[in-house]
């Protein structure tokens, strides 16, 4: 364990209990994000973030208090310690916390590169090869499905992120972690114009694994080409007609499926505050017997390496609808303590600045034993939805996501694209409705964006099997 | 701290720009979730430096202000700056000019609402809603109040110190009648002190049960009047990136090539003010240092100016019109306070001639997936309203807004009454016949 890290947070825990805490928690960060984005040839950010800070939370007579400083300067943190206790006084709401001890240093492994240590002008020489594949206008229109005779690129951007440092928790129950948390990856976006048609596209590249996953210069190229290429389908792609259909979802719409509809239902600050229509129905068919979903924080499949929580608890995966059945909800220290529930490590902060609340990690349908094509055929009449775009929900399970691109599905074959193609509902009658996932799965995280509750933003895994739904409203224009 | 012996040493060091912004920021915040508190206090600090040494810059962001941190950020954006390549436009950081406006209206009650009052509130509002009816069943609100204060100096003689007061409050209310959930939630933003929470929550809790009875739309519908809230929510994620320098530049926007076309209807005239008296976005300078403006947009439909910072107006060869924002690490251009002026006509009015029509309210579900280089819309308002025979007859289950912001802006007729609502755009509701509803 880090020494220093380990002094300021013994001197918070003395001066919080000088101060009559009955319970104090620490989480010191010390957290790098690099940026660099190339947008049309210039490089318009070039930039590195350092986030240095401290963030206290203190149980008082049964009352929460929260307080967090910028900086590890020992007299701010002496005062910051006063005014978390000083919160807490005034909190009416007395309340209870899981108190089970966890200890442990926790850093992925088997990785070659990590960016702290490759030299910007590699990562330079990343986006340069990304933006050579966006640029390559005859391979593209080669792996065009649908495609115009011409088109004029209007716009090219390429991302880099890398997210790397430590994050040091302990509290006063004897709960001591340290945690190296690591995600690189990079993203893609063009925009094109034929015949008075724009086309747009976008891919990802990420995951927990340094830089080694995106510095395979072929595989960097091949990304370019196949953004491109989809954006020139797009051109001439119709909107779809609106109704209700058959629809295949890619693994990025499946992702978005089960997290932002299924997954903040389950989320137990929602149950405990009696805002989610999955509280008091552990047990309970919900959906067909094809829907698995999970919440995990180290998941085979890839996604976001988080194996322990910003209260130091160790993540445990959570199956929350097993073949249609609800079986579990997402729970922190305090929520797993008023439901008497298991704690399975999802209490998440943004950053030091927050205390933790309830979210979740990666949250995925499991996969089945349908091949792709095999599904394109039993479905028959339908479309096919990728290019996740995002979407909205309410907690009562609407939703409305847009995929940015699709495919009519007739007689068992992927015909004509379609473009922008609103996908609306509710998930508990979504969930009724699934026949069938892919063996196939993917799951991915970037460091870019995240997922939003309460005004704190947080890296997951999104992703999943191409999954099959027999009736779902789509709307076109 | 004397913030010019560091610009003196990143100049020393090889830099020929060097600027540091620097914002502190004491926020709190009281969250109630039905009978659970949640809150906090956080002091937050933003500093950022940007250097360029001849045409190649880079920027360096950390939450620590004092010397030895900055100096090393300078270093390491120097080293950075070294290993990437030109920006051919680089043309250098803004000079100091005269602002037009000397100070801001900074509200000492914000700054004096303490934690007690803010449990106060949130209890009041709690009460209030689940008196109203027992169908009522979850209810979160928030209050936040920030008090900022934001240096900046650079290395062109530009140096400035600006305080700010805020107070934000939301509510959102869950009702349930059977299996049936509805979710409604409401804003509300402001610089200066504000404590009609009681009136957002009612409204909301009121709304949130009239939506547990709603019907389906049979017929497609052409003829909507949209409220101010999502009137602005479509043009925030549209026409604001549009008109944003940044976007033009790099070809996004689908307006690049408009300037001086007319290319709305004539009834609308559009505006950003930097300067406007309490507004959001109202500051003496811009991000960068520049003073903050009046910008005219559109001129009764004719598209006059995009909103620049000092770089992507000197790449246009024109003045910046004061809209730099630092969004983390990148300046970019952003509105300030964006006004669209009103029209004659009382929306009773325009609800009377109206047949088969409907009436959109609060915010769309999916805004920002509008597309930006389009204005292709494909959005859902949860809160929509059938009007029939000239009068709002009923709340609609969800409905779907699609269209084309673009091609909506040609026929819009904004109506009487403007709002200022939760995006710094101050509009009235309009009416339009180019979208479709179903």
């Amino acid at each position: 364990m880090n020494i220093e890290y380990s002094k300021i947070a013994d001197k918070i825990i003395d001066e919080a209990k000088r101060q009559y805490a009955e319970w104090t928690e620490v989480r010191i960060e010390n957290l790098f994000f690099e940026r660099i984005h190339l947008l049309n040839g210039r490089l318009k950010e070039t930039s590195i973030s350092q986030y240095i800070g401290v963030g206290i939370r203190v149980l008082k007579d049964g009352k929460i208090g929260f307080a967090s400083t910028s900086g590890l300067n020992i007299d701010d943190i002496v005062d910051t310690v006063s005014k978390a206790i000083s919160l807490s006084k005034i909190n009416p709401v007395k309340t209870s916390l899981n108190r089970e001890i966890f200890e442990g240093e926790y850093s992925i492994t088997g990785f070659k590169y990590h960016p702290k240590e490759v030299e910007y002008e590699k990562k330079i020489e990343i986006i340069k090869r990304l933006e050579e594949g966006l640029k390559d206008h005859g391979e593209a229109m080669k792996r065009a499905l649908f495609k115009p005779d011409n088109f004029k690129q209007e716009s090219i951007s390429v991302r880099y992120g890398g997210y790397y440092g430590e994050i040091y928790i302990r509290n006063s129950d004897g709960t001591e972690v340290l945690f190296k948390p690591l995600l690189t990856g990079v993203v893609t976006f063009t925009t094109i114009k034929s015949d008075g048609k724009y086309g747009d596209s976008s891919e990802t590249l990420g995951s927990s694994m340094g830089l080694d996953n995106i510095m395979d210069m072929d595989k960097l190229y091949e990304l370019g080409v196949k953004t491109l290429s989809k954006a020139i389908e797009k051109t001439v792609a119709r909107y779809a007609e609106a109704g209700y259909k058959k629809v295949i979802s890619a693994p990025r719409i499946t992702g978005v499926f089960a997290h932002e509809s299924f997954g903040h239902m389950s989320e137990a600050d929602h149950i405990v505050a009696k805002a989610s229509p999955l509280g008091g129905r552990i047990g309970e068919t919900l959906g067909s017997e094809y829907a698995t979903i999970v919440d995990s924080g180290v998941s085979e499949y890839g996604g976001y390496y988080y194996p322990v929580d910003s209260e130091g608890v160790e993540t445990k995966e959570v199956e929350l609808l097993k073949n249609g059945v609800l079986k579990g909800y997402l729970t922190d220290r305090e929520t797993s303590s008023i439901l008497n529930m298991n704690i399975t490590g999802n209490g998440r902060a943004e950053s030091y600045s927050y205390p933790p609340i309830v979210r979740m990690r990666n949250t995925y349908f499991m996969p089945g034993d349908w091949d792709l094509n095999e599904m394109i055929k039993e479905v028959g009449n339908g479309i096919y939805v990728d290019d996740e775009r995002g979407g909205e929900v309410n907690l009562d399970g609407t939703f409305t996501f847009t995929a940015g691109r699709g495919y009519i599905i007739e007689n068992g074959e992927i015909k004509r694209p379609v473009r922008d193609i609103i996908l609306t509902g509710n998930i508990l009658e979504m969930l009724k409705y699934i026949r069938g996932a892919t063996k196939e799965i993917r799951v991915e995280a970037i460091p870019f964006g995240g997922c939003g509750k309460g005004g704190q933003s947080v890296y997951v895994g999104l992703g999943g099997p191409y999954l099959y739904i027999s009736r779902l409203k789509v709307g076109g224009r | 701290m004397n913030y010019r012996n560091i610009i003196d040493y990143g100049l020393k060091n090889g830099a020929n720009d060097v600027e540091i912004f620097i914002r502190k920021r004491v926020i709190k915040t009281l969250t109630l979730e039905t009978d659970r508190y949640k809150g906090g206090m956080k002091r937050e600090i933003d500093t950022i430096v940007r250097v360029a040494l001849g045409k190649r810059v880079a920027s360096h962001y950390l939450t620590i202000s004092d010397e030895k941190h900055i100096k090393e950020a300078i270093d390491r954006a120097i080293k950075m700056a070294k290993a990437i390549g030109e920006d051919p436009y680089w043309n250098g950081l803004p000079g100091y000019k005269e602002p037009n406006i000397k100070s801001l209206f900074y509200d000492k009650r914000i700054d004096n609402l303490t934690y007690e009052d803010m449990f106060n509130i949130l209890k009041e509002v709690r009460d209030h809603a689940f008196k109203i009816n027992d169908r009522i069943k979850g209810l979160l609100s928030e209050i936040n109040t920030v008090i900022q204060e934001v240096d900046f100096i650079n290395s062109n003689g530009i140096e400035y110190h600006e305080e700010l007061s805020g107070q934000l409050f939301e509510v959102a209310v869950t009702s349930r009648e059977g299996d049936k959930y509805t979710s409604i939630w409401t804003t509300k933003r402001s610089r200066r002190f504000f404590e009609d929470y009681l009136k957002y929550a009612d409204e909301t809790a009121r709304k949130s049960l009239k939506f547990l009875d709603t019907k389906s739309l049979d017929n497609i519908v052409k003829k909507v009047v949209i409220d101010p809230v999502s009137f602005s929510a479509l043009l925030f994620h549209s026409l604001t990136y549009g008109i944003s320098g940044d976007y033009v530049l790099e070809g996004i926007s689908p307006l690049k090539d408009k300037l001086g076309e007319v290319i709305a209807s004539e009834n609308l005239s559009i505006y950003d003010d930097g300067t406007l008296p309490g507004g959001w976005k109202t500051s003496i300078f811009d991000d960068e240092g520049v003073p903050r403006r009046k910008t005219t947009v559109l001129e009764r439909g004719e598209l006059k100016s995009f909103l620049h910072n000092y770089y992507t107006a000197l790449r246009m060869n024109i003045e910046s019109t004061g809209n730099a924002e630092r969004i983390g690490t990148n300046v970019t251009t952003r509105i300030s306070n964006l006004i669209i002026e009103e029209g004659s006509e009382d929306v009773c009015n325009i609800i009377s001639d109206i047949d088969e029509g409907v009436y959109l309210s609060g915010f769309p579900l999916s805004a920002h997936t509008i597309n930006i280089s389009t204005g292709d819309v494909n959005v859902v308002f949860p809160e929509a309203y059938l009007i029939s025979k000239g009068e709002i007859r009923y709340p609609l289950n969800p409905v779907t807004l699609s269209g084309n912001i673009y091609e909506a802006l040609e026929d819009i007729m904004p109506l009487k009454g403007i709002t200022d609502t939760p995006y710094s755009i101050y509009t009235p509701p309009v009416y339009t016949e180019k979208f479709r509803v179903k």
